[in-house]
């Protein structure tokens, strides 16, 4: 009897799993094909012709290269700036002061961009770039991304430099180590599990960045995003679903650089602290 | 005691935190340019005159209410989704399971409307099926572009209910197994666990999750853009199309929207604080 109950809930258990996965996958996988697609008349469910036609097309568009390499490099800034901040806000807040109001502050200075909205920021903002002369430039759409996508990194940081406590930076310096040192050796090391969560997520969040983008850059940046959402816009569906499958390329092969990097720079320092 | 010796901090680390500081500046300067322009007005109106003009045009009453309803629904329902799918995944740790889930949070939302326009649009995948099977339901008709934001809500659905499973699934987890257990083997059902004592426990954290999805969608420009229906529009479009106006006293409007926006975000903010209060005096006692 309780056999059977069992057998039953792990049959549910794996259907109920199958279907999320499912939903989760199928449109990705679905892209993958659809961008082959050449012509695909109403009510069938096959399309009657694949063809390289339109992935030729997008690629031998000029400037294609130039779009990604530099969306991609401002995406990389972004997430590399966002990590050192990130690092220096939770270095402050855990060994540099000891009043937990200031903590407190800090932290919340650090992740009030959850609650603002792309929109309120980038509006309101822009009316001082106007008068400095600094709209339209790749200076204001960086310090844009910035904002949303520090909050992302600086929750992760936090996070682990909570889980490592005091107590390795404490018998560091105890042991006579300089600030630096201890940070290199010691707590950099510590935290590598989780910088390539933070590298990533920030990447992401400034590579998907759409308003921002197109109000700080005023037309000037480009970025993929900004390619993307006018093609949709104008109902060219096949060229942006080969757009959004290079973004989504673009994403996992910089993940997998960052995770090569943080694998190569912290070899041998594999820690578990979770 | 210890007080006193904690007071003063180096000068030298404030350094540390000098560009978060700075960044921090600059979004309060953007909330101040906001609010200040938006109480711009020409000299013998009162202060307000922007917001009550704002508040007498068709337009924008329906855009707050048709972009209060999708945002609402998809966050309540993106909670309340993930709720159900982690208390019924969180039992068996997965590593691929997990590398699933983190897919949707690392797509951007207006690939989830490439998909959604690839699989529901007229001539998509869901309608090419339908007219196979004879079922005549205008299902098609009623997803994309529609007043009932019907795919405005599936998209964020499909981004934020992951983000939120990701979001709580490690306090979850520490939950289920310490009290969950012993709530079990003192004869509580699994529903009457669920409600009593996971639910209190994981209620700041979702709520956490809930304001960030809610805050993100309500200001979302994209998503209501590419799947949205031309009227009514969502704030943040209205926003944006009264800013491109050519004629300056329009840049006002667009900052008395999105002084709204901020202040609804905020009002969900200061729930959550008062609630936090609250709960924290009660552990007090």
């Amino acid at each position: 009897m309780i056999y059977k109950e069992n057998v039953l809930k792990k049959m549910l258990n794996i259907v109920f799993k199958g279907i999320l996965y499912f939903t989760i996958i199928g449109p990705i996988v679905l892209l993958c094909i659809y961008i082959f697609v050449e012509r695909w008349s109403y009510p069938d469910i096959m399309p009657q012709v694949f063809s390289f036609r339109s992935i030729d097309s997008v690629i031998r568009q000029q400037g294609f290269l130039k779009l990604i390499l530099s969306s991609t490099l401002i995406s990389v800034l972004v997430s590399i700036i966002s990590l050192i901040i990130a690092l220096m806000n939770s270095w402050f807040i855990f060994y540099k002061c000891k009043d937990s109001r200031v903590k407190n502050a800090v932290h919340l200075m650090a992740i009030f961009p959850f609650m603002m909205s792309a929109t309120v920021f980038s509006l309101g903002i822009n009316v001082d770039f106007l008068k400095i002369n600094l709209d339209k430039t790749l200076t204001a759409v960086i310090v844009s991304h910035l904002v949303f996508s520090l909050p992302y990194s600086h929750k992760i940081i936090y996070d682990a430099f909570k889980a490592i406590g005091e107590k390795y930076y404490e018998a560091s310096k105890s042991l006579g180590a300089s600030d630096i040192n201890t940070f290199l050796r010691v707590i950099l090391p510590l935290t590598s599990p989780v910088i390539t969560n933070a590298l990533n997520m920030a990447f992401v969040i400034s590579f998907s960045q759409y308003f921002t983008t197109l109000v700080m850059g005023g037309g000037n940046v480009k970025t993929l995003s900004t390619v993307i959402v006018p093609f949709l816009q104008s109902g060219e569906r096949n060229i942006s679903a080969i757009y959004s499958l290079v973004f989504i390329l673009i994403s996992g092969v910089i993940f997998l650089i960052n995770k090569m990097i943080v694998n190569v720079v912290f070899k041998n320092k594999r820690v578990s602290y979770f | 005691m210890a007080r006193r010796s904690t007071g003063k901090i180096n000068l030298k680390s404030l350094l540390l935190i000098l560009p978060q500081i700075i960044l921090f500046l600059i979004i309060i300067k953007s909330i101040l340019n906001s609010v200040i322009l938006s109480l711009n007005v020409s000299d013998n109106n009162s202060i307000f005159n922007n917001y009550k003009k704002l508040f007498e045009r068709e337009d924008f009453i329906s855009s707050l209410s048709f972009t209060l309803k999708y945002t609402f629904l998809s966050s309540l329902l993106a909670v309340i989704i993930a709720l159900i799918i982690v208390e019924f995944l969180s039992d068996r740790e997965s590593k691929i399971g997990d590398f699933i889930m983190n897919i949707p949070v690392m797509i951007p939302h207006f690939v989830v409307c490439v998909f959604l326009t690839i699989l529901f649009s007229k001539t998509g995948l869901l309608s090419r099926i339908l007219s196979y099977t004879n079922i005549n339901l205008n299902l098609v008709d009623k997803i994309l572009y529609n007043q009932n934001a019907l795919g405005i809500i599936l998209s964020f659905l499909w981004k934020e209910i992951p983000f939120i499973i990701i979001f709580s699934i490690v306090i979850y987890r520490k939950i289920n197994t310490n009290l969950c257990e012993a709530s079990r083997n003192l004869g509580a059902s699994r529903l009457h666990t669920f409600l009593k004592i996971k639910l209190p426990l994981i209620f700041p954290t979702v709520y956490i999750a809930f304001m960030i999805i809610f805050a993100y969608a309500f200001s979302n420009y994209e998503v209501p853009l590419l799947l949205g229906p031309n009227i009514p529009k969502s704030l943040s479009e209205l926003s944006y199309l009264e800013y491109s106006k050519p004629d300056l006293i329009n840049r006002n409007y667009a900052m008395a929207i999105n002084t709204i926006i901020l202040l609804i975000v905020f009002i969900l903010v200061l729930i959550y604080l008062i609630f936090i209060r609250r709960s924290s005096r009660r552990n007090d006692l």
